[in-house]
């Protein structure tokens, strides 16, 4: 029963860029994964071929997009999308957010704050990631590992679809590649599905109990840690054990 | 894949959007998707963000032409009636030749429901202020109805609609009722303040038809993808249409 004399957001109201020209997949899972009362604000970005003034251009929209979120009243803003967020170098996204957020008296994080946090509430250390992109996005994942999130890359599984079909995705496409990524590196504590705008989040459980291993997504991730930094602090079961233990 | 009955497309005219999606996935059955982009209209309705929200709609729309749209819906009655209503179908059809995929605007959606649901005698409740009021009737009188009334409580900028209780809708439509009783359908105009759950009760309280502009344009979207489900709890457009 809907209660009329309440806003949607009525426990919290999440603001998100979404680095992407046009979302689908994304409100979906987080309307599968946050509780009742948990809304999104979303701003979808320009995203095009990541040239570095197509990704400054994002990021140009994004700062802007989040000072629009907190006039509208967002309990917390989240900048999507790691390529963008670290565009001005690894280590500029923690200053960024403090910046921004003094400036718009409104908390900010970002994807990629969310899933540090993540990877550290996990314990993960030795991490295989399975991407939705062609092999050629390998070296940037494995750096991405490495480097930004500090942590020991055993390998990666690239699923070879593109931006533009990501929304053809099956969930059993995730599955599927999970297990061929964790067959191809057993020695993996952790598997890392990247980009939240794929249908992921029905493969996180599943491969956690067939193989003893912790499973981290973007948008799990990043939809944990909005509602934990927005004192949202349900436990939600069905979606791993980020979501269901811390 | 979750789109596996019909993928929507909808240019959605706010820079940021929150209430749409929510109603969408309401109203939708399983299998229908949604895919959003956000465009350029502010706090302020100007020419210049109608003019780059349309821009901006063109290419959000080749977008997801590429990404296998089933239907592209261009939003905003005020984006699309800033290019005239009369030329909206030739936009239309010639958009969709170039991606490949069916077009529509909100605005033809918005019409078909209210001949449809058989309005003669259109009153309208809004939120972007009294001084929108004329705008709104001018609006209604260009999709072809009489536009009896139009109420807008103390403005609520566009980009805090997220922040409009449910209950509001039914309060307005019971004091346009009140203030115009010749009224036959009652149209929430703008797609992206809390109206969905207040469609049934108003329909059944005040014995009229209504519209919401967001109603219309899901509803359109699905028969326009060939989805033909009949859905309860919004309405007779959806209920009978």
């Amino acid at each position: 029963m809907t209660d009329m004399n309440r806003i949607r957001g009525y426990r919290a109201r999440i603001g998100y860029t979404v680095a992407a020209v046009t979302t689908e997949v994304y409100p979906i899972d987080w309307y599968r994964v946050v509780p009742d009362g948990v809304s999104l604000m979303m701003i979808t970005l320009p995203l095009g071929n990541r040239s570095k003034e197509d990704v400054e251009n994002c990021y140009r929209i994004s700062i802007e997009g989040a000072k629009t979120m907190a006039k509208a009243g967002a309990d917390l803003v989240v900048l999507g999308g790691l390529p963008i967020n670290i565009s001005k170098g690894d280590d500029t996204v923690d200053g960024l957010m403090e910046n921004l957020s003094r400036e718009i008296g409104v908390r900010v994080s970002s994807s990629a704050a969310a899933q540090v946090a993540a990877f550290r509430a996990l314990g993960s250390k030795k991490v295989v990631t399975v991407h939705p992109f062609l092999p050629d996005q390998n070296p940037r994942h494995e750096r991405t590992i490495r480097e930004f999130f500090g942590l020991t890359p055993v390998g990666e599984y690239a699923g070879g679809s593109s931006l533009a079909a990501l929304g053809t995705l099956p969930p059993a496409r995730a599955l599927e590649w999970g297990r061929a990524a964790i067959a191809a590196h057993p020695d993996a504590d952790t598997i890392y599905f990247g980009c939240p705008h794929w249908s992921v989040i029905d493969a996180i459980a599943p491969l956690e109990q067939e193989f003893g291993v912790r499973v981290m997504t973007s948008l799990q991730a990043i939809a944990w840690h909005s509602m934990r930094l927005a004192g949202v602090d349900d436990r939600v079961p069905g979606y791993g054990r980020l979501l269901s233990e811390h | 894949m979750y789109g596996h009955r019909a993928r929507i497309g909808y240019c959605s005219p706010p820079f940021v959007t929150e209430v749409f999606a929510y109603e969408f996935y309401k109203m939708a059955p399983a299998g229908v998707t949604l895919m959003i982009t956000t465009l350029e209209v502010g706090n302020e309705y100007t020419k210049q963000a109608f003019d780059g929200s349309y821009e901006r709609s063109l290419a959000a729309a080749r977008a997801m032409g590429d990404a296998g749209a089933d239907v592209v819906v261009l939003g905003g009655n005020p984006v699309n009636q800033s290019r005239g209503v009369e030329n909206l179908s030739k936009i239309c059809a010639d958009l969709a030749a170039e991606i490949g995929t069916r077009v529509i605007t909100s605005t033809q959606a918005q019409k078909e429901a209210m001949e449809l649901l058989g309005a003669k005698k259109v009153a309208t409740a809004h939120m972007a202020g009294p001084h929108h009021v004329e705008r709104h009737h001018e609006q209604m009188r260009n999709m072809g109805f009489e536009s009896v009334g139009v109420i807008s409580p103390t403005r609520h900028k566009l980009l805090h609609y997220g922040k409009i209780d449910e209950g509001e809708a039914m309060k307005l439509a019971r004091e346009l009722k009140a203030k115009w009783p010749e009224t036959d359908c009652i149209h929430f105009a703008s797609a992206h303040w809390p109206t969905a759950f207040a469609i049934d009760p108003v329909e059944r309280e005040l014995g009229v038809s209504v519209m919401t502009s967001q109603q219309a344009i899901v509803w359109k979207a699905l028969r326009t993808a060939g989805i033909d489900d009949r859905i309860e709890g919004f309405g007779r457009l959806f209920r009978e249409f």
